[in-house]
């Protein structure tokens, strides 16, 4: 399993002098769901694309069970082991359902793309392309190409965000079975407080930009959580009368 | 329903239908839409074969023969068996150097496009080679290749290299690169990515300049052949040219048209769909 390590100092967008994340030390431990909420424009996107390797990280320090991240990534034999679900379903429009799952594994695990078609409930999708299903079953499939892999760690990008309630509501459940089911150790970066207390173990807040990890909150609430819950939102209240500003990124005692 | 049945292998619809592959070509293969269109197209025809011979009666000139005489010509050329071997080895050259010019011009397109560097480098170039006149390249390369086969050969692809380069690049400028992340996220080999991620998105690019491609080749073949060939359809020409035989000339116009209209239908028509996979479905 895999634990992760973050340390960035004064990342700045490519060709740019301005810093995005002024200093980021966080660690996510294996196993655990770690949600990440800032304001919009914070660079948790870029954090995300940087902890992906999508990003360059040149002079920061970003490892995982302690072994240099970027390094292991590009290297190692069992490279299989970071998933990643972006803010839109980024499928090959191109490809089937089934084909687009297929085209990140190798010939001898086709046999699991039924089960995992099934698991989100998407069995009888298999031969459909993209454009004949709706987001929230593109959703699915990006969701279920993510896992094909089993990640161990898996990275999300406000993958919810455009959806209607109720399937936003599915789709996470589905995302919590899913990782439980494996132990996958997750980022979930979201603008969503609610959400956030829902899925997550811990909650990071960070500043505008340039960047800062303003506070954590360990959720202690009880599995399973619910969407809407009276605990959850006790949570979330207690929390925001503490610290109004804090989906803003600023804590103001 | 039977399509296809040989001693005892039969290929019905069903078995068509359960080939994903052949899902794009078959719906289109096979539908009304394409038997209205095929109406359609035949209707164009005999109309301008109809105003033309018409047109014909009404000049009554040598130098304006009817439909008639150019389809008795076309009989004529082929009992002599002049017209077959003329055509077949132009249709080779034309193959040819299509096959050649849509590589090397897809290559240098994609690398146009992908690097910023080798665009700047050879952008200048590319618009030379864009407005060189063909009979340029032409004369040049049977003065320093000397009257030959490959001489014919190259001076085609040359003229058609830039053009290819032009629309490729553009398609390859255009190459969605939040797909092509995910490519590297979940690891995807070199040549899956570029099989299965990034060609894919070059398919109408790549047909239109296919299209475009084959039109421009066969004509500057023609004039390849005039000028420094023995045989094929522009030596043809030459010849039926200094006898005025003008219904000579229509005639290879004629059956050549046919053949290119053939290739459009058979090979680029399914084409088209089985590249439109998944972006329109009906």
């Amino acid at each position: 399993m895999i634990e992760l390590n973050v340390a960035i100092k004064n990342k700045c967008y490519p060709k740019s002098e301005q810093a995005v994340l002024a200093q980021l030390d966080f660690t996510v431990k294996s196993g655990e769901f770690v949600a990440i909420i800032g304001p919009s424009g914070c660079g948790k996107s870029t954090l995300l694309n940087m902890i992906s390797g999508l990003e360059s990280c040149s002079g920061q320090h970003i490892s995982y069970n302690e072994t240099a991240y970027q390094e292991s990534f590009a290297n190692n034999e069992d490279r299989q082991q970071l998933g990643y679900i972006f803010q839109q379903p980024r499928l090959m429009p191109w490809l089937t359902v089934r084909e687009n799952i297929e085209l990140i594994l190798q010939p001898d695990q086709f046999d699991k793309v039924d089960d995992l078609l099934a698991q989100v409930g998407l069995a009888n999708e298999g031969e459909y392309f993209p454009s004949q299903l709706s987001g929230g079953m593109q959703r699915r499939v990006s969701i279920a190409r993510a896992f094909a892999i089993n990640p161990q760690l898996l990275l999300l990008d406000e993958p919810f965000n455009s959806l209607d309630a109720p399937t936003a509501a599915r789709l996470r459940q589905l995302l919590i079975n899913l990782c439980e089911q494996r132990g996958t150790t997750v980022v979930f970066v979201t603008h969503d407080l609610q959400e956030a207390v829902y899925l997550a173990d811990r909650i990071i807040f960070m500043s505008d930009s340039p960047s800062t990890i303003v506070h954590q909150s360990i959720v202690d609430l009880p599995r399973p959580r619910k969407e809407s819950g009276v605990a959850e939102l006790a949570w979330q209240a207690q929390l925001l009368l503490k610290y109004p500003g804090l989906l803003a990124g600023r804590i103001d005692e | 329903m039977k399509l296809f049945a040989f001693r005892n292998i039969v290929i019905s619809k069903s078995h068509l239908k359960n080939i994903p592959l052949l899902k794009g070509a078959f719906t289109m293969t096979f539908s009304r839409e394409l038997f209205s269109f095929l109406l359609l197209r035949l209707g164009v025809i005999v109309a301008i074969s109809a105003l033309w011979q018409g047109l014909a009666w009404l000049i009554a000139s040598p130098d304006f023969p009817s439909l008639v005489a150019v389809i008795n010509s076309v009989q004529y050329h082929l009992n002599e068996g002049d017209m077959v071997s003329n055509v077949l080895i132009t249709l080779r050259r034309v193959l040819l150097s299509f096959i050649i010019a849509m590589l090397l011009g897809g290559i240098i397109g994609i690398m146009m496009g992908v690097n910023a560097w080798i665009n700047k480098l050879s952008d200048s170039l590319l618009i030379i080679m864009l407005n060189i006149p063909a009979l340029v390249t032409i004369l040049l390369c049977y003065i320093w290749f000397g009257l030959v086969e490959s001489a014919a050969i190259a001076a085609v692809v040359i003229n058609k290299i830039p053009t290819v380069v032009v629309m490729i690049r553009e398609g390859a400028r255009t190459v969605d690169k939040d797909l092509l992340a995910v490519a590297k996220i979940y690891q995807l080999s070199a040549s899956k990515t570029f099989f299965k991620v990034f060609l894919p998105q070059l398919y109408p690019f790549i047909i239109a300049s296919a299209r475009s491609g084959l039109s421009l080749i066969w004509k500057i073949v023609l004039v390849v052949e005039l000028l420094g060939r023995s045989d094929g359809v522009g030596f043809a020409l030459n010849t039926l040219f200094q006898f005025f035989d003008i219904a000579g000339i229509l005639a290879y116009t004629l059956v050549f048209v046919v053949i290119i209209l053939l290739i459009e239908a058979l090979i680029f028509k399914p084409f088209d769909k089985l590249v439109a996979r998944g972006s329109r479905f009906d």
